[in-house]
């Protein structure tokens, strides 16, 4: 046990179990703990903790299995605070003995089968003090007693009849749970809004789509901006040092048709924006896709880093978009400092002095079809990326030599509860790319070449944007990455694999199938002294851990 | 069916009986009808299939949604992702009645199918000549009919059902034209030399599985392979020039006239 963890278990000892905000504030000295989505605010999914290292990895064993009542894949991160694992699948939420898997408790909420507007799924809860926080799919933020499994206040945030639901893990600041709706392409607008942990009570909202009065709405001609979407899709981070919260946020509405809502740049869709924590009140936004056609969502967590740039030190935000460019922007300001393609692409031929990026001329989606690399997925999407401090490199899931044919479709007049998505059937025809087989259609992994498609667990240096190492998979890659202090990496995929690579060169040390896709961020804590890996695959999530 | 496919084929029960106990209101709905499996198997390993069915759409439409889905990921082979768009469009095509659930559907009857038409009869040749020329010309060496030769190139066991006389005609002539993703080959170069090759039955970032030309199933490491090639083209040669006019008529005609269920 090194030091720091020997000093976080003395500070914890008094107050086991709860979660106060110096914790949160300082969970890089409470390795032991998963105290958020992320991992800690800055959201590196970066571990202090190497009890598990690369010379001793191949030992890892199966510890527990918990499997939930549900077929749906789990795309949660537990939360682990003193021995206490909390997660939730489906209808519920558990307590389980972190050691064993054995429960202590279970609470349920039942969502309605028909509140499922794609995939029935949850990222995740958050903890402050005693209470959990679940925003479930049918639009409830529920706190749950920590301590037994009770319901302490449930508040219907919003209506899933309307085609709003919530799946964001939320993120506890200070006396507020911070989180956003959803709009599964049925173009109802979104926000970010922050709750009293107490109460439940509204203390603050920032519109991802602006309202009638408010800044940004001149990106929206016409009436456009009221069904602008603008969803909430992952969690945010927090900087303490400037008191602000990031937050990606998802396309704009009609997602594939953008003729409704032409011309402008449809502002806050496919953008960081900069919340303060205490108001809401917007500092800055940086706009990744610009009046998008293509379901390039910002769905990305914010990475937060300080790192040298350029011969200072600058405070930094690292962020691999689903447009499929790395960029590096200043986390106080905004600027833009750097914009490199990490995949294959198509749609952008550089940046101006602003960072605004420049479209290829002739790209726009239309009736025919539109080639796009990356395709309609993106270069990466939703799946957690990973800086190590100790690498000083990002990690991404990658998917490349991806691409697809995306066509429009007029999407009519908004209807409630009625998909305006505006997208045709996405066939893809005969192309000369070399890319899609002779039969016109796309390949299953099964039997796909790397040159029509592949994922990859990618490292990038953040100076540059370069990729320093790769490791490939056939399928492409939903999970999300973990570094730890000891230069270990682990993460998953499609493929159902989880393994473990070695941060600095991407060598496989270890590997185990699941036999299901991992479609989570893996996780690590510490109980008596024991390192333990936990890590979502198909329906069930697994622990693994050093023989005893 | 591979591993793969079985793997799957398992899961789908597995989730068919839970679903039953688990998820009634989910699953149940469900119409019969051929293809159902298909669709339960490749579409529920990434999501609930009832939101595949709440919307509508024809054939062209729902071709399209599942070409999509294939290139985000979805794993099949081209005859089972074909019935899985002739039992969408079948079931949920657009003169079938809209509901928030599948049981809206299921409700209602689907339209009974069509009456099959035979393509090809009106199509030259003499089945029964072709069935010689097949035997004399040693297809049976690489493909299977029924239970009749070999496992390793494509089983033609139903293939007139699912190829046109024309799509025939050319895979005999000039087989590089089409070739189905499930129909390509590998080859690994062991660490010791020793090449391998065989149809391509799965793969992963770590192995490689196939079934060599002795119909053996093989998998490999790919941490000891010195080379792997997925070959696209060049699997079988081509008998332009080698068949008459009219014999190739008839082999075309024979290979129409498999359907699986009829003896060959």
């Amino acid at each position: 046990m090194n030091w720091r963890v020997l000093l976080a278990f003395v500070a914890t000892a008094t107050l086991f179990g709860e979660v106060n905000s110096e914790m949160l504030l300082n969970s890089r000295e409470h390795p032991e703990n998963w105290l958020t989505y992320s991992g800690g605010y800055h959201s590196q999914r970066f571990s202090a903790l190497d009890k598990i290292r690369p010379a001793n990895v191949k030992d890892l064993e199966l510890k527990w299995v918990w499997r939930p009542r549900y077929l749906d894949k789990m795309e949660a991160t537990p939360l682990v605070v003193d021995g206490i694992l909390y997660t939730v699948q489906g209808n519920e939420v558990v307590a389980l003995d972190a050691l064993t898997g054995r429960a202590f408790w279970t609470f349920e909420h039942q969502i309605p089968p028909a509140a499922n507007a794609y995939l029935l799924v949850v990222k995740g809860l958050a903890i402050a003090g005693n209470t959990l926080f679940w925003a479930t799919y049918d639009g409830h933020l529920i706190a749950i007693d920590a301590k037994n499994g009770h319901a302490i206040w449930d508040h219907v945030l919003v209506d899933w009849h309307k085609g709003l639901q919530l799946n964001v893990a939320p993120l506890v600041v200070k006396d507020k749970v911070i989180l956003g709706p959803a709009t599964n392409e049925y173009g109802v607008n979104c926000w970010i809004a922050a709750y009293d942990v107490h109460t439940g009570k509204e203390l603050w909202r920032f519109n991802t789509t602006p309202g009638a009065d408010e800044p940004g709405r001149e990106t929206w001609p016409g009436e456009s901006w009221k069904h602008g979407g603008g969803s909430i899709w992952v969690t945010g981070s927090y900087d303490p040092q400037t008191n602000l919260t990031f937050w990606g946020t998802g396309n704009p509405n009609p997602g594939w048709n953008g003729d409704p809502r032409a011309p402008g740049d449809n502002l806050y869709g496919d953008s960081v924006v900069a919340l303060d924590a205490d108001t809401g009140k917007l500092k800055w936004y940086y706009q990744f896709t610009p009046g998008d056609e293509f379901d390039w969502d910002s769905v990305q967590v914010p990475i937060l880093a300080d790192v040298n740039w350029k011969g200072q030190p600058r405070h930094v935000m690292l962020w691999a978009n689903r447009n499929g460019f790395f960029y590096v922007l200043d986390r106080e300001s905004g600027k833009f400092l750097l914009g490199k393609a990490f995949v294959k692409q198509n749609w952008n031929v550089g940046f101006d002095e602003k960072g605004r990026p420049m479209k290829a001329p002739d790209f726009k989606a239309s009736f025919e079809g539109k080639y796009i690399e990356p395709g309609v997925q993106g270069g990466t999407n939703w799946y957690s990326p990973s800086f190590s401090p100790h690498t000083g490199l990002f990690y991404v899931s990658t998917w490349d030599n991806y691409s697809a044919i995306s066509r429009k479709s007029d999407p009519g007049p908004w209807k409630e509860h009625t998909k305006y998505a505006g997208n045709g059937s996405r066939r893809a025809p005969l192309t000369q790319t070399g890319r899609i087989n002779p039969a016109g259609r796309p390949v299953s992994p099964t039997y796909r070449t790397e040159e029509e498609g592949y994922g990859a667990v990618r490292a990038l240096d953040p100076q540059t944007g370069e990729k320093r190492w790769d490791f490939k998979m056939v399928d492409y890659t939903e999970s999300g990455i973990l570094t730890t202090g000891s230069d270990l990496l682990f993460s998953g995929g499609r493929e159902g694999n989880f393994f473990a690579l070695d941060a600095r060169n991407g060598d496989c040390l270890w590997k185990t199938s699941l036999g299901g896709t991992v479609a989570s961020g893996p996780m690590t804590y510490l109980v008596n002294g024991r390192q333990f890996v936990a890590v979502a695959g198909g329906a069930a999530l697994y622990v693994f851990g050093l023989p005893e | 069916m591979n591993y793969n496919h079985a793997q799957r084929f398992l899961w789908g029960l597995g989730a068919m009986t839970l679903l039953v106990s688990a998820m009634p209101a989910r699953a149940q709905g469900l119409p019969e009808g051929k293809g159902k499996e298909q669709f339960e198997r490749i579409c529920r390993s990434c999501h609930p299939v009832d939101i595949a069915t709440r919307t509508r759409h024809d054939k062209d439409g729902w071709t399209g949604v599942v070409e999509d889905m294939v290139a985000r990921g979805a794993q099949g082979k081209q005859d089972d992702l074909k019935q899985v768009v002739e039992y969408l469009t079948t079931n949920f095509g657009p003169n079938n009645p809209m509901g928030t659930s599948t049981s809206a559907a299921a409700a209602t009857p689907a339209p009974a199918p069509a009456p099959k038409v035979d393509e090809s009869a009106s199509k030259p040749g003499d089945a029964a000549h072709g069935k010689e020329l097949y035997a004399a010309n040693g297809c049976s060496g690489c493909h299977q009919v029924g239970e009749t030769g070999s496992r390793v190139g494509p089983d033609l066991t139903n293939i007139g059902d699912n190829r046109s006389y024309e799509q025939l005609q050319q895979a005999i002539v000039a087989p590089d034209q089409e070739v189905l993703p499930e129909n390509r080959y590998a080859r690994v170069v062991l660490k010791d030399g020793t090449t391998v090759t065989g149809r391509l039955l799965n793969q992963d970032g770590f192995s490689v599985q196939l079934i060599d030309s002795k119909e053996q199933l093989r998998s490999f490491l790919r941490s000891g392979l010195r080379e792997y090639t997925i070959l696209t083209k060049g699997l079988m040669p081509s008998y332009s020039g080698k068949l008459s006019t009219s014999d190739l008529a008839d082999l075309t005609k024979y290979l129409a006239s498999l359907k699986g269920d009829s003896k060959p």
